[in-house]
């Protein structure tokens, strides 16, 4: 029987940069969330754009200092 | 008078386009046409991706739907920032994978993760089948531009025409050229439609807000999201975000713009870049619709929006509107055209023929050929089968959404295998196509659930159970573990 290969590590900048990832799929993707904001619809979107945007930026930032270390 | 200068605009972009393009070399060989050489840094990769993302429809039928439905058209803004998550997620994986095993298209890529050529054939027939209509409606919907900037001179009859002509003409550098052409000629696209473009709504919304179209103006119900006891249903908000967010990356136009890159940092650097201007010009784009639900007009015509906003500012300002809308159009129609050419020459072809397509002249021809097949749908189906087409587009889209489980398990998934994806994308499919059929809105016993979610929901639970049920054999296994190790090793292994 073949041996299994061994699994590289996750990294806690790999972990933050996919717990980010949720953290953003949640917001847009959890159907109860959109329900509760009634007439806040425009809101939502807005704020959730901005919140878009950073999670990239603190994305990329987390990957690119794990890389340098 | 009026039509010199809307034509005139038009004219002028479509110059200093080809004037950039004549400046552009061919390539060396068929791996150069399909990805550019991989050789592109991350603002080139921010704007093609942003130029194949947003169609030109964007400013038609997106902005027609904020301005008939309010905030809910705002879901295309929401799913272009998840797209934007998983590019990142996707950026090492397919740019090391790609650069190692020279892949050129998405079923490339899926024909090496399964080692098996069954589900690279089936991925780029769908994906081939899925865009083909889009690529005819996008040379269709050039007929607005042609008619406004005509300024009642040109019937909707010669403009639809006009664009399609227009369009057909344009693909005569995207044969010639293949993907460093397409990306070039994104960014010039891109800066007019969505930087210029932003420039332009933020005035327009600007001039609305001051001149009695403000918010306080706009229907109520605009700005509530559809819940429970909703007409739309409590699940057809999440359906809509969810098929455009996993949708997205089974487009093969979009996929291959992964490829052009010339490193992990760079796309992961391109998603940094674009999830602002995607936020940014569609938050905009859908507040001046809103705004402008208000104007004259708009509510008899909501996919006129842009046209109608643009007019107040006379025909100078509706001409840049035009020409925005045009440089929308022309990134979304040549990328598909481009992908899907390279797909069918190396993916079809290159697989009948048992061989590695090399040669960039198979590219080019079923480029050539894929444009003027589309150009003579596109002028056949003007006035007769124009709502069918739509119709097609719209099972397009959740047909093409079923490749998802097999794009995304594949690449994030070891124990995914061939069996699985074929069984997945061949049930999917072909549900999501029955559901289409049946409700072509949303299914309402499912809570306003669409058919492509609803039939995904099937896809995925097809792939998880085959992929338990019958797992590949130790040779695979193995072969498949080396391929994700590959990502963090610096040896080269055999395809």
């Amino acid at each position: 029987m073949a041996t299994p290969v061994p699994r590289p590590p996750k990294t806690r900048a790999a972990r933050i940069v996919l717990a980010i990832a949720v953290f953003n799929f949640v917001i847009l993707l959890f159907p109860p969330l959109t329900w509760i904001v009634g007439q806040g619809g425009v809101w939502f979107f807005l704020i959730s754009g901005v919140i878009g945007v950073l999670s990239l930026l603190v994305m990329y930032r987390v990957d690119a200092s794990a890389e340098e270390d | 008078m009026n039509i010199l200068i809307g034509y005139g605009g038009v004219a002028v972009f479509l110059v200093v386009l080809l004037v950039v393009l004549q400046r552009t070399k061919g390539s060396a060989d068929f791996s150069e046409y399909a990805t550019a050489g991989r050789s592109f840094g991350p603002v080139f990769s921010a704007m093609a991706f942003v130029n194949t993302w947003l169609p030109g429809t964007i400013f038609i039928a997106f902005a027609g739907y904020a301005a008939s439905a309010g905030a809910i058209g705002f879901y295309f803004v929401a799913y272009s920032i998840l797209a934007v998550v998983f590019m990142f997620l996707l950026a090492r994986p397919v740019h090391e994978w790609g650069r190692r095993f020279d892949l050129r298209t998405q079923a490339d890529l899926l024909g090496l993760r399964y080692g098996c050529t069954k589900v690279r054939v089936i991925a780029a027939v769908i994906g081939t089948i899925a865009s083909f209509p889009w690529v005819v409606l996008g040379m269709q919907s050039l007929t607005l531009v042609f008619e406004y900037l005509s300024f009642g001179t040109v019937p909707a009859a010669w403009a639809v025409l006009i664009g399609i002509g227009v369009l057909v003409a344009r693909q005569w550098w995207t044969v010639r050229l293949g993907a460093r052409g397409l990306v070039i000629s994104d960014f010039v696209q891109g800066v007019v439609a969505y930087l210029f473009g932003t420039v332009l709504i933020l005035g327009l919304l600007t001039w609305l807000l001051t001149n009695g179209h403000g918010f306080g103006e706009v229907e109520p119900a605009f700005f509530t999201l559809p819940g429970p006891g909703s007409v739309d249903g409590p699940l057809y908000l999440f359906s809509l975000i969810a098929t455009g967010a996993l949708g997205g990356w089974c487009w093969p136009d979009i996929f291959v713009r992964l490829f052009a890159s010339n490193s992990t940092k760079s796309i992961k650097r391109a998603a940094v870049m674009a999830t602002p201007l995607l936020v940014i010009f569609g938050s905009s784009l859908c507040l001046l619709a809103m705004a402008a639900s208000t104007l004259p007009g708009v509510a008899d015509a909501p996919d006129e929006v842009w046209f109608l906003t643009a007019s107040v500012g006379g025909p100078l300002v509706l001409t840049l509107a035009g020409v925005c809308v045009l440089a929308a159009t022309m990134g979304n129609v040549g990328a598909n055209l481009q992908a899907l050419g390279a797909q069918i020459a190396n993916d079809v072809v290159g697989v009948a023929r048992g061989t590695r397509v090399e040669d960039p002249r198979w590219g080019k021809v079923a480029v050539g050929v894929l444009t003027l097949l589309a150009g003579a749908v596109a002028v056949a189906t003007t006035n007769v089968l124009s709502s069918g087409m739509v119709a097609l587009a719209q099972v397009s889209y959740q047909g093409i959404v079923q490749l998802a489980p097999t794009v995304f398990l594949g690449i994030f998934w070891r124990r995914g295998n061939a069996t699985a994806a074929c069984a997945a994308m061949v049930l999917g499919f072909a549900t999501a196509c029955v559901l289409q059929l049946l409700y072509p809105i949303a299914i309402p016993v499912l809570g306003g659930m669409t058919s492509g979610v609803a039939a995904l929901a099937v896809n995925f639970a097809v792939y998880v159970a085959v992929s338990y049920l019958k797992p590949s054999g130790e040779d695979e296994k193995r072969r498949v573990d080396e391929l994700f190790d590959s990502l963090h090793t610096p040896e080269r292994i055999t395809r």
